[in-house]
């Protein structure tokens, strides 16, 4: 078993997924997280064959279209645009990343 | 009332029925019942008007040439409810999430222009755990749906409302999707039948993604043979979704035989009552000269680690894209990282923040190898045990589900209990391969009293053999 889960971890966790989280939340998910990977963790004491270590995994298989330009009015950016909660004059709006000097 | 589609059709060719009249059956029981129930989320404003509208095109024709416009148009007037993850474009599709309250599609999903080319009408979306993360539809940012064969129990989830509504008949078919269980679950709680196709076999464009590798759509309804028919209209290659393919395997056998995981089944967390249902439905099989064998698959006991590791995984990289930038909605803060946190912490649910922070470990410097990989090459592993028993067996049978439904507020502080009764279901997301839940039918006692909720059995067949699942279903 890994080491247990604690309540830095999931602030960490969290911060690194963008989601702002209570203190409740915060001591609930450590609790539920332990449980889970407590659960999970029979993987990582599978024993897997050299053999099998060396393959890549499962993967879907994919059958991509031809690459060829097509007429298409087919999702017009205004309509993607406007699903945008904050938009204007044809573009998405965003807050400023960088300060005035810089 | 109307039970199926060819009962539909040959009344509605006998000008015994309009379509008018039957989408006002179901918007009358929607009026009687929803308030209780909360299976619809909305039931769209025009569904009555492009009913007369079709009733129209049939008014000068005769029942000869309604009968052969109904074999070209074949779910013509029937009325469908989609899960509230699925585009129809210009309705609202919020998956259940206050996140996305608003959200209206920009275009629709295959499956919809698919359904509307063969004459169904949209009745309206359907509850659902929220972004189909759950067991019971408690998940939903607008209130559980309640099962209507007794309201105090879930109807499961993630596509209680699609479940329900046919349970409840409120919608002659509907659809739901299944990343590890999320349409045969249901199925089972309703006593109802629910199909998940092989991978790859429905396109998934308009399906709010929550693990690429395991999502599939899938119909419900309360007949095989109309899960068969919507599954005929929704299935093939979509140059929108890469990983569709066409092929199906043909209907050509004659005799199935039945593999059934005994050791997997006849273990502790199974109910009396469950493998009474797996008993009696081998010699119900065996009586009809079906032949059924004991078949063991050890890595089965893993399917439920793997798969609580590898969606997680896909669900915390597909959850990136709800920013509160793209679409949706969005908290304003003084400064654009804290829009981010704040926007999906406070209008995430508990259940969908669990899993992205689980997902986000998994996915960590340390544990990617542990876990992560491990799983892939398990996952790979586990498919090639199971097609190479499919070499002996033609179908798999387990119970859908560990146990019958549970009460409304039961298991919502523990998700690990959640988690376990999926224990039955996820094999067949995991390997990719076709499932169908069927209500098991006891003569013991009516189903949907305190003690008597329905119980599903679980057909798996291998890839793209959709056809052997129909075969059982209707001998049973």
């Amino acid at each position: 078993m890994t080491n247990p889960i604690q309540e830095s971890d999931i602030t960490n966790l969290a911060n690194l997924s963008r989601i702002s989280l209570t203190e409740a939340e915060t001591t609930k998910f450590t609790k539920d997280l332990q449980a889970i990977v407590g659960m999970i963790d029979v993987v990582n004491s599978t024993e897997i064959s050299d053999d099998l270590l060396k393959q890549e995994g499962f993967a879907p298989t994919n059958k991509t279209r031809e690459d060829i330009e097509k007429e298409t009015n087919y999702m017009i950016p205004q309509e993607i645009v406007s699903a945008a909660p904050n938009h204007q004059d044809n573009s998405i709006k965003v807050k400023k990343i960088l300060g005035d000097n810089e | 009332m109307i039970q199926n589609i060819q009962e539909f059709h040959l009344q509605l060719a006998d000008k015994k029925i309009t379509i008018t009249e039957l989408v006002q059956y179901y918007l009358a029981n929607i009026e009687k019942k929803n308030k209780d129930l909360n299976i619809y989320l909305e039931v769209f404003d025009d569904a009555l008007e492009i009913a007369k509208q079709y009733d129209t095109e049939l008014e000068n024709k005769s029942s000869e040439e309604i009968t052969k416009f109904l074999e070209t148009k074949k779910l013509f007037g029937v009325p469908v409810a989609v899960k509230d993850n699925i585009l129809i474009k210009g309705k609202i599709a919020s998956a259940s999430s206050k996140y996305l309250e608003n959200y209206v599609a920009s275009y629709d999903a295959t499956v919809i222009i698919k359904l509307r080319e063969a004459g169904a009408i949209f009745l309206g979306r359907v509850n659902m755990d929220e972004f189909a993360m759950g067991s019971s539809t408690e998940n939903s940012a607008y209130g559980p749906t309640k099962n209507p064969l007794n309201e105090e129990y879930v109807p499961g989830g993630t596509s209680g409302g699609s479940a329900a509504a046919i349970s409840a008949s409120m919608a002659l078919i509907t659809l739901g999707s299944d990343t590890g269980g999320s349409i045969r679950q249901p199925a089972a709680y309703n006593g109802v039948i629910g199909l998940k196709p092989t991978y790859g076999s429905v396109s998934r464009h308009g399906l709010m993604a929550m693990a690429s590798s395991f999502d599939v759509i899938g119909p419900f309804a309360k007949e095989v043979e109309d899960v068969q028919k919507v599954f005929e209209i929704i299935k093939g290659q979509d140059e929108l979704d890469s990983t569709t393919h066409d092929e199906m395997q043909p209907m050509t056998k004659n005799k199935i035989k039945v593999g059934v995981p005994n050791e997997f089944i006849f273990t502790e967390g199974v109910s009396e009552e469950v493998k009474e249902s797996i008993k009696d439905a081998t010699e119900k099989l065996k009586a009809q000269g079906v032949e059924v064998v004991d078949i063991s698959i050890p890595l089965l006991k893993e399917a439920l680690a793997l798969y609580y590791i590898l969606v997680p995984a896909e669900v915390s990289s597909n959850m990136a894209r709800y920013d509160g930038v793209r679409y949706g909605a969005a908290v304003s803060t003084n400064n654009g990282i804290e829009d981010y946190l704040q926007t999906r912490g406070q209008l995430l649910g508990p259940e969908v923040k669990r899993r992205i922070i689980l997902g986000t470990y998994i996915l960590s410097a340390g544990y990617h190898d542990a876990y992560y990989k491990k799983a892939l090459i398990l996952r790979e592993k586990l498919t090639q045990d199971v097609k190479e028993k499919f070499k002996d067996v033609d179908v798999i049978l387990t119970p859908t589900t560990p146990d019958t439904a549970f009460k409304i507020g039961e298991k919502v502080t523990d998700p690990l209990t959640l988690y376990l009764a999926d224990i039955f279901t996820v094999t067949a997301n995991l390997v990719g391969m076709p499932a169908i839940s069927l209500p098991y039918k006891t003569d013991k006692g009516e189903m949907g009293t305190e003690n008597k909720m329905p119980l599903g059995l679980q057909f798996m067949a291998n890839t793209d053999d959709e056809n052997v699942l129909f075969s059982i279903a209707k001998m049973l």
